[in-house]
Parts: structure tokens; sequence; C-alpha cells
């Protein structure tokens, strides 16, 4: 019970220590990872979003660069004097072959330049149309006339201006894709003769925007100066109406950086808009991928804190462990002290408190024993002693009266009575000196008595009668050492002594079942209840009376044979007093080391 | 048992941890098979069509894996080709079937194996298909019918050159036309006549009815191959522009038409659309979500008024794929 209870409080300190540690832990991992993720991740976005802007300001630098150099082959152009000269004569009606090669072998020498320049064409008012490619035939179901760039280009003869992306249908059998440049070809009047058109192909938008790689999802696009999408990398998206850019809200900040959407479809916009051109370059990155950054960071962060949980986890675990094994070694330890075993050793080594609580414990274990053995040596002692001195006790009283009876039967000449008193004195003497064994057998013991019965019959004479009756079975029992004579003696001096008339000792032995039964018997004055409950206290300060002896008797009795002993009073006042002993039968065979 | 509780308790906080730490494993892609029934290179509808596909499966991280018989007609190749599909088991089998009825029974067995059905373009009959995705063919014919009517005020005799009687694009395309024409009292339908989808035939279609009803005003033609074919008829009679033409679908050819104003008319599908949305339905479909059973590509009328509109262009020139 005790055991059970104190293990589940160690065990509680155990988890307490793990738990606190874990906890901990945790806060300052947890703490840490969203300081440095808010951190990290606000620079990572920071960095994304500067790194697009300057990408989109580099496809905007390499677009200015096309337009700029596409304006200044126009501006060439219209004023070749060929050029010039072929529309002229176009515009009077005097078109020969001849102002047709030279002006044709001036937009064939600029077509060659580029590979990008997917048709160069002048174009007459009065629908005289040349073309760079010699192979390129005119769309005549085409009235150019009203299409937005000869009109643009008639209406402002300064400017190169420049279309959104739009199908090239000037030429037959072709409808291709392009961005379209014309600018107004004019006379010395300033009168606009006709229009010089480039056609860029749109494949090189594709070939500078696509090649930009903004994350895995983001890209660049391109706006019109009238907010049209120029390029887009999912143009059929775009045009199929699957997929709309945020174009008003772009076209209204004009620059700078714009959130739009939101979930998984929220990006931020990169405006940069390119004055040459009019046109806007904006790159769009995915929140979700700068947030995809931050989940890879997060990821990173959370993979080191749980590497660091599951570190404290074992330390914490190592330490709650160095700490109640060896509280449980100890607890172990003291409870087979508990249990009386002063023998055991708490085996606790660790340098640290516990082991000097370990050793201070085992030193008191040792001190205890070392105690509790001189304890029981000193109680020992102080039984030998006790012994002694009652056998001392009972001697001078005793043998001050017995050698006056001496003195006096002598003195009377009763020479036989001194011979069998004196010899009875000796045998008294020889068995109380005894050999120095703390038993005797009960023939020794009877004989004991005899021997002191006959010096009190010559002292008392007829006052004093005795019978000893031992059971020839019972003679080997062995017995405490002068157990039988302190009864004998108390019998004579508290029953018969004082009786007018005198009275027998009856002595007996006899076996019932295992057990030694001995009974001391006196016809004298008896005893009140008040006496036999009284008689086992033991007698502080009384030299001459015995009574010390009952007492005595009764301790060593229990000293030799334990609870199994009994020893009783039995009386009647008036009439008799018996004491009995019941003993358990220890014969001399038996005990035969306590004789050596 | 004490260590047993602390094993316990170890195990807790590493579970704890591996969730804290969250676990990213991607998806598997989505794997979708496309049958066609045609080769893509033989109309700029299929082309489109495809590259609408093409967009979606990247757009959407699909696996796609593309299977064509080699004609329309070729209806056994077909449900072979489906079966092959059945067997590597997609996730989902976007079909453009050749033939309504006879490819159901093919197509059931693919849904019973799992693998969830988009028709594509043209239907099947087949219980259990999941998604319909196509413009809707009467209401072309209608648009078609109600075009022709406005260009004929006065009334006048008008045909349908029809392309296929056994496809619902030619049945309901047809008969789309063919109401919307009747609500006009003063015009009388001569009757529809179907070519096969051969340009041959349906050119002598065109001549022979204009051979036998001289004072005709107006053609309905269901499919690309009827338009073009009334148009070369018209031009090699000098008859361009004085009878009107009004069709369906979108090539180059036809384009040209326009611009010479031998066409009137022409209503678009959106077959980049079609195919775009077939795999975004797809995609739907595989992760579990409820799609709609039909989904209805709506269709453009252009003119040669309005053919280079911006929104019209990009209708109508698609942007090469890169």
């Amino acid at each position: 019970m005790t055991h059970r209870k104190s293990a589940r409080r160690s065990r509680s300190i155990g988890s307490y220590i793990v738990a606190s540690f874990m906890l901990l832990i945790l806060l300052v991992t947890l703490g840490m990872m969203l300081v440095s993720i808010s951190t990290s991740s606000r620079e990572l976005q920071a960095n994304a979003m500067d790194y697009t802007e300057q990408l989109v300001l580099r496809v905007n630098a390499d677009i200015d660069l096309y337009v700029q150099y596409i304006k200044d082959i126009s501006d060439f152009l219209v004023d070749n004097t060929a050029i010039i000269s072929y529309l002229q004569a176009a515009r009077n009606g005097e078109l020969t072959e001849r102002t047709e090669a030279d002006a044709t072998g001036q937009l064939a020498a600029a077509i060659s330049i580029r590979s990008e320049f997917s048709a160069i064409a002048l174009a007459s008012p009065t629908g005289d149309v040349i073309f760079g490619a010699p192979t390129a035939e005119r769309n005549t179901f085409i009235d150019y006339t009203q299409a937005d760039w000869y009109l643009d280009a008639a209406a402002n003869p300064k400017e190169v201006m420049v279309s959104s992306s739009r199908v090239e249908n000037l030429i037959a059998d072709q409808y291709t894709w392009v961005v379209s440049f014309s600018k107004a070809v004019t006379n010395a009047y300033g009168e606009v003769l006709g229009v010089l058109l480039i056609d860029l192909n749109y494949n090189i938008i594709d070939s500078i925007c696509a090649a930009i790689e903004l994350g895995s999802r983001g890209y660049i696009f391109l706006l019109g100066s009238d907010g049209e999408i120029l390029w887009h990398p999912q143009q059929n998206l775009i045009y199929a109406g699957l997929k709309a850019e945020n174009v008003g809200d772009i076209m209204a900040a004009g620059q700078g950086r714009l959130s739009s959407g939101s979930g998984s479809a929220a990006k931020q916009y990169v405006i940069c808009p390119s004055r040459d051109t009019g046109w806007t370059a904006v790159g769009v990155v995915y929140t979700e991928e700068l947030l995809q950054m931050q989940g890879e960071l997060i990821r990173s962060y959370a993979l080191i804190g749980a590497g660091a949980l599951i570190a404290a986890l074992i330390l914490a675990f190592l330490l709650s462990n160095s700490i109640t094994q060896p509280i449980h070694a100890l607890q172990h330890t003291m409870h087979q002290v508990e249990q009386g075993d002063l023998s055991v050793r708490c085996g606790v080594t660790a340098g640290n408190e516990l082991g000097q609580l370990s050793d201070s414990f085992n030193h008191m274990i040792a001190t205890t024993q070392s105690l509790m053995d001189e304890t029981a040596r000193v109680a020992e002692q102080k039984r030998i002693s006790e012994w002694r001195a009652l056998q001392a006790q009972i001697q001078p009283h005793f043998l001050y009266n017995t050698l006056d009876s001496i003195i006096w039967m002598s003195h009377a000449g009763r020479n036989e009575e001194v011979v069998e008193m004196t010899s009875a004195l000796a045998s008294l003497l020889r068995r109380s000196i005894g050999t120095g064994s703390d038993t005797n057998t009960l023939a020794q013991e009877m004989d004991h008595v005899k021997s002191y019965l006959t010096i009190q019959k010559m002292r008392y004479n007829e006052k004093l009668r005795y019978t000893l009756d031992m059971d020839p079975q019972t003679a080997d029992c062995l017995l405490p050492k002068l157990i039988l004579q302190p009864l004998v003696e108390n019998a004579i001096y508290h029953g018969i002594k004082v009786k007018q008339t005198g009275g027998t000792v009856r002595v007996e032995s006899l076996l019932e079942e295992d057990r030694l039964l001995i009974t001391v018997e006196d016809d004298g004055v008896g005893m009140t209840e008040e006496q036999i409950a009284r008689i086992f206290e033991p007698k502080q300060s009384d030299a001459e009376s015995t009574k010390i002896g009952v007492c005595n008797v009764n301790e060593r009795l229990q000293y030799y044979f334990g609870s199994e002993a009994s020893m009783r009073y039995y009386s009647t006042p008036g009439k008799r007093t018996m004491v009995m002993l019941v003993l358990p039968i220890v014969r001399e065979k038996e005990a035969g080391g306590d004789e050596a | 048992m004490k260590h047993k509780k602390r094993l316990a308790a170890l195990l807790a906080a590493l579970l704890l941890v591996s969730l804290f730490s969250g676990c990213s494993a991607g998806a598997n892609p989505v794997r979708v098979t496309l049958v066609l029934k045609t080769e893509a290179s033989v109309a700029e509808f299929w082309e489109m069509l495809l590259s609408g596909v093409h967009a979606a499966a990247e757009e959407y991280g699909v696996e796609l894996a593309t299977v064509t018989s080699s004609t329309e007609t070729a209806i056994d190749e077909q449900i072979a080709l489906i079966e092959t599909v059945i067997a590597d088991k997609p996730d989902v089998m976007i079909l453009s079937a050749a033939d309504y009825d006879r490819c159901a029974a093919v197509t059931e067995k693919a849904i019973a194996a799992g693998i969830r059905v988009v028709s594509l373009d043209t239907d099947v009959n087949a219980e259990g298909r999941s998604c319909f995705v196509a413009s809707n063919n009467y209401q072309i014919g209608v648009d078609m019918g109600t075009q022709l009517a406005q260009y004929l005020p006065s009334g006048g005799k008008v045909a349908v050159i029809q392309h296929m009687q056994t496809t619902t694009s030619g049945t309901n395309r047809t008969q789309g036309a063919m109401d919307a024409l009747s609500r006009y009292p003063n015009i009388e339908v001569l009757g529809a006549y179907c070519c096969e989808n051969s340009l041959e035939k349906a050119q002598s279609i065109t001549k022979q009815l204009l051979a036998e009803h001289p004072d005709i005003a107006g053609f309905v033609c269901t499919n690309e191959v009827c338009n073009v074919a009334a148009a070369n008829t018209l031009v090699e009679l000098g008859l361009g522009g004085q009878v009107y033409l009004v069709g369906c679908d979108n090539s180059q050819r036809q384009i040209q038409f326009l611009e010479q104003n031998v066409i009137q008319s022409i209503v678009v599908q959106r077959p980049f659309n079609m195919g775009y949305l077939a795999v975004e339905q797809a995609v739907l479909l595989a992760s579990g979500e409820h799609v709609a059973e039909r989904v209805e590509v709506p269709c453009v009328t252009i003119t040669q008024q309005n053919m280079y509109t911006p929104e019209n262009q990009k209708l109508l020139f698609p942007v090469t794929e890169r």
C-alpha cells in the first residue's frame, strides 16, 4: 500500500519534468518560429516583388528597344526618296514599273534586316500597295483605308503609330497576328501621300515575354495603351473569355503594385508602363506562391522545431529517469528496511545529491543496525547479570539462617542432622554456583529443590512437610536454571511459615500431551485475587523478600521458551496456593548446543 | 506497464510533431484520356478544340493522353480505341463519339470500369455519362435560320444543306434552322438536303437546287464542308453575293468568302472553349465534385462588318500555338 502510493508520486515527478520540458520547448520553438517566419516571409515577399519588378522593367526595356528600332526604320523609310516618288507617282496616276521597283527594293532591303518583320507595305490612298516580300499579294476584298493603322497614321503624320495586336488582313491568304507600326509619308508640303506599314510578328513579343518566369505560375503580360491585352501567355484563354485580368484596376493604378483576387487566385500585379510605346508590362505573382515560400519556410522551421521537441523529449525522459530511478531504488531499499531487513544497502552510485542521499541512508541503516545489535547485546548482558544477581541474592540470607541452624544443631550435639544439613547445603551451593550453564534438567532442579527442602525441613521441623513427585519421563526436560527453588521458597515463606499449624509443599511434574506440567502447591494461607494480580510485578527494593523471584522466574521462562511458556497462580485464601508452569518440552539432546 | 505508457506518450508526441510540421505530399495528377473521332488536322475546329484541351491540361496539371480514330465514319475503330482506354483505366475519358448509339455499349463498359465519361461536341447514348460539353446544335440551327431570314425581309425560297443525318450536330442544326425559318410565313423552305459530309456532293446538290429553283434566295449550310461547297458553286456560277449564304463553323476559306461577301454570315462555335471546359469538367469529376450534366458553349454570329473587331478576330484567327 505504502509502496504503491509512493510509486505513483514519483511517477508524477517524472511526467511533471517531461511535461514542463515539452511545454517550455514548445513555447520557445513556437515563439521563435512566429518571429522568424513573420520577418523572413515579409522579406521573402518583398524580395520576390522586387525581383518581379526588375524582370518586368527588363521586358519593358527590351520592347522599348525593339519599338525604337522599328520607329527608326520607319522614320528612315518615309524620308526615302524612292518611297516618296512612288506615292507621288501613284497620286498623280503616273506609276511606272521603275518607280515601283525602286520603292519595292527599299522595302525589301528593310524587311530583310529582321526576320521578325512579317510584312512591310507601302499603301497609297488610291489603292496601290507594294510589299517588301516578293510573294505577298494584296487582299483585294479589304478596304485598308478604313483600317485603324491607316487612319491613325494619316491623322498624325509626325508620329509612328503603334497598333495593338491584330490580324493582318492586307495580304491575301495570310492572316497573321502582328503588331503594326504605321507612319504617314508626306511630301515637302506636309501633304499625306500614303502610309508605310511595318508588321512585327506577334511571336517576337512571345519570345521576349514568355522567357520570363515568375515562380511556377507567375507570368508577364502586356497591355496596350487602351488597356487591351497585347500579349498574354494564355492568350487563347483570355480571348476565349475563360480567363481575365483585372485590367480596369491596373489601368487605374497606372504604375506600382496591386493586389487582386482572393484565395488560390489571389495575385500581385507589378505594373510598369513604358513611355516609348505607351504599353504597360505587368508582372503577375501568385500570392499563393509567395505563401508557398512561406509554407516552405514554416515547414523547415517546423522541422527544426520538431527536432528540438524530440531532442527535448529524449532529454526530458533521460533526466526524469536519472532522478526517478535512484528514487525508486532508494524507495525499494527503504521498503526492505521497513520490513526489518537491515542488511540491505542502496546501490545508487550517482555523484549527485541523490547519491549522497543514498550514502546517508546506507550510513543510517548501518548505524541503526549496530545500535540494535548493541541494544540486544546490552539486554543479554543485563539478563545475565540480573540472573547472576538473583543467584547471589538467594545465597547470603539463606546461608546465614542455615549456618545458624547448623551451629545450633552442633551445640545440641545432633551430629547426624548436622551432617545431613551440611551435605544438603553443599549440594545446594554446588548447583547454584554450578557449571556456568544456563539450563538444568528437571531432575537436577528437583535435586536442588530437595536439598533446599531438606535444609528448610530441619529449620521448620514438623511445621513443614513436603512431597516431590517427578514423572520419570520428564527427568531430562530442560528448563532455565534455578526456576523451581524460588517457587518452593515462596510457598514456604508466604504460605506455610505464616500458618500456625504449618503445611505441606507438593512439587509435581508430568507430561500432558506435548507439554511439560510442573506444579508447586502448598496448603498454607493462600492468596487473594489482588495478591495474585500483583505477584508478577517486579519488586524494587526487597532485600529480604524472595518475591523478586516470581517476576524473575517468569521473565526467564519467557526468555527461554518464548510465548509458549505460561506460569499461573491459583489460590483459595486460607486453604491453598498452586503455581502451575506449562512449558514446551525441550530435551537435553535437542539442546546439545546449549550445553557445550 | 509504466514503460509502455511512456512509450505511448513518446509516440503521441512524435505524432503531434509530425502533424505540426505538416505533410506536403502532392496529389497524383488527374489522368484524362481524350478520344477524338477524327484527326485534328482535318479541320481548324479540331485543332482549336485540341489547343483548348491542352491549355486546360497545362493549367490544371492533367496527365493527358489522346487517341484518335482515322475518320469520323470509322465507328468500329473508335469502339476498339475505347476498349484500349478501358484497359488503361484513366480517371476520366473525354469522348467525342463517332456514333450516338453504336458507341454506347462500350462507353457503358468504361463507366462500369470506374472511368468517368465526359462527352465532347457529340453526345453518346450511354447510361451514367457524367457530363456533355458542346455547343447547342439546335441553337446554332436557330441562329443560322434567323440570320438568313434577316437578309430576306420580303421572303423567298431557301434550302438547308445538311452534312450528316446520323450525328446530333447534323440533325439538330437542321432541325433548328427549319424551325427558325418556318416562323417566317413568306419564306418557303424547300427542304434539307444531306451531302454526307462530301464537298463534291454538296456542290452538286447546290448546283441542282440552283438549276431547279433559279429564284432561290438563300442557303443554310450545317457545317464548313457544305458552306464552302455552296460558296464555291456560287462563285463558279457567278452568283456570289446574289444568293445569301449562311453557314457555321470557322475556317480560312469561309473567312475569305466572308470578306468577298460570298458568305454573309457564319455562326461560329468556340471549340477552344469546348476543349478547355471538357478538361475542366474532367478535373472536377476526378476530384469528386458535382458537375453540371450539360455544359453549353455559346456561339457567335460573324458577319463581314464585325469580323475584324478585336473580340471576333481573336475568335476567328486563333493565335498559333507556341
